[in-house]
């Protein structure tokens, strides 16, 4: 599967894990890579440009994940966005509540590549 | 949720149970390998090292922190991040702060299938020497003591409110 020409953002305040994603992200192909450290940073760079995707953790200081989910699927103009919720809450209810606002795929951390690989292959099919 | 009764002198065995299966859960997911449980020792410290800290409350209120001497974390941050990380680098604080938070995560959710529930918090990281958070006089606390990859790590976990508020409060608050 060919993911030239997609465009995501990464949003997460750990520099780490963006790190860490965007190597992910561009070893299965992708390109066009911004990022974001907190919901409100990133809810801000996706109303300047189109996102194709969006992966996101879910605890983050200002503007968490499942708010800036939220943020999103109530614009007009971003509500179609991809969003994977990349995150250490485990919790049946956490993973309700973002499937309830709308995420498109949620990954439980610890992950590895290939298990990033099928959830956007999920989206992308 | 499940009614536990406090000794003022132990970690209620939920808490204690739910963090020794995460600590092997998490690990061995993101490092391959099992760490060895070297027992508790409440006397033993970490020396210069860094210190992710989680709060939980909710149903118990009590702190989890992830403490590792400044080689075990050099050499785990490697490994976990795939490129070498400098010891005194904010990227240091962002690698111990996201395994405490992995383990946090999961903690809570052990922990909702035995009827407990908890929020966690953010993580806080500390960096120095034997560096431990103040903690409420006469609560219950527990140092764990692992080995892994020829490595030492330091878990503790501490109970943050007295007794008659530590389990079988309010649920969910």
């Amino acid at each position: 599967m060919s993911y030239d020409g997609k465009k995501v953002l990464v949003v997460d305040d750990s520099s780490v894990m963006r790190q860490i994603i965007k190597k992910n992200l561009k070893e299965l192909g992708f390109a066009d890579i911004s990022d974001a450290e907190d919901g409100a940073q990133g809810l801000k760079k996706l109303g300047e440009v189109p996102y194709d995707l969006v992966v996101s953790d879910w605890n983050m200081p200002k503007m968490t994940g499942i708010e800036f989910l939220k943020a999103v699927r109530a614009d007009g103009g971003m509500k179609g966005t991809n969003f994977i919720m990349v995150t250490s809450e485990a919790d049946k209810a956490k993973i309700v509540e973002a499937v309830e606002a709308g995420v498109s795929q949620y990954i439980v951390k610890p992950f590895n590549a290939n298990q990033l690989e099928e959830k956007i292959k999920a989206i992308f099919k | 949720m499940t009614a536990t009764k406090v000794n003022e002198k132990e970690m209620p065995g939920v808490i204690t149970n739910c963090v020794k299966d995460s600590v092997s859960s998490i690990f061995n997911t993101i490092f391959g390998v099992v760490p060895d449980y070297c027992g508790d020792d409440e006397t033993k410290d970490i020396g210069d090292g860094v210190v992710g800290i989680i709060s939980f409350v909710g149903d118990s209120s009590w702190i989890l922190m992830l403490a590792l001497p400044k080689t075990s974390a050099e050499t785990l941050a490697e490994k976990f991040c795939g490129f070498k990380v400098e010891y005194d680098s904010p990227d240091m604080g962002d690698v111990i702060g996201e395994l405490a938070n992995v383990m946090a995560g999961d903690i809570v959710a052990r922990m909702g299938v035995e009827g407990v529930k908890v929020a966690m918090s953010l993580p806080t990281v500390l960096r120095g020497n034997n560096v431990e958070p103040f903690m409420p006089k006469g609560l219950p606390d527990k140092k764990m003591h692992y080995t892994m990859l020829g490595k030492d790590l330091m878990v503790k976990v501490a109970v943050a409110k007295p007794s008659d508020q530590l389990m079988g409060a309010t649920p969910g608050t």
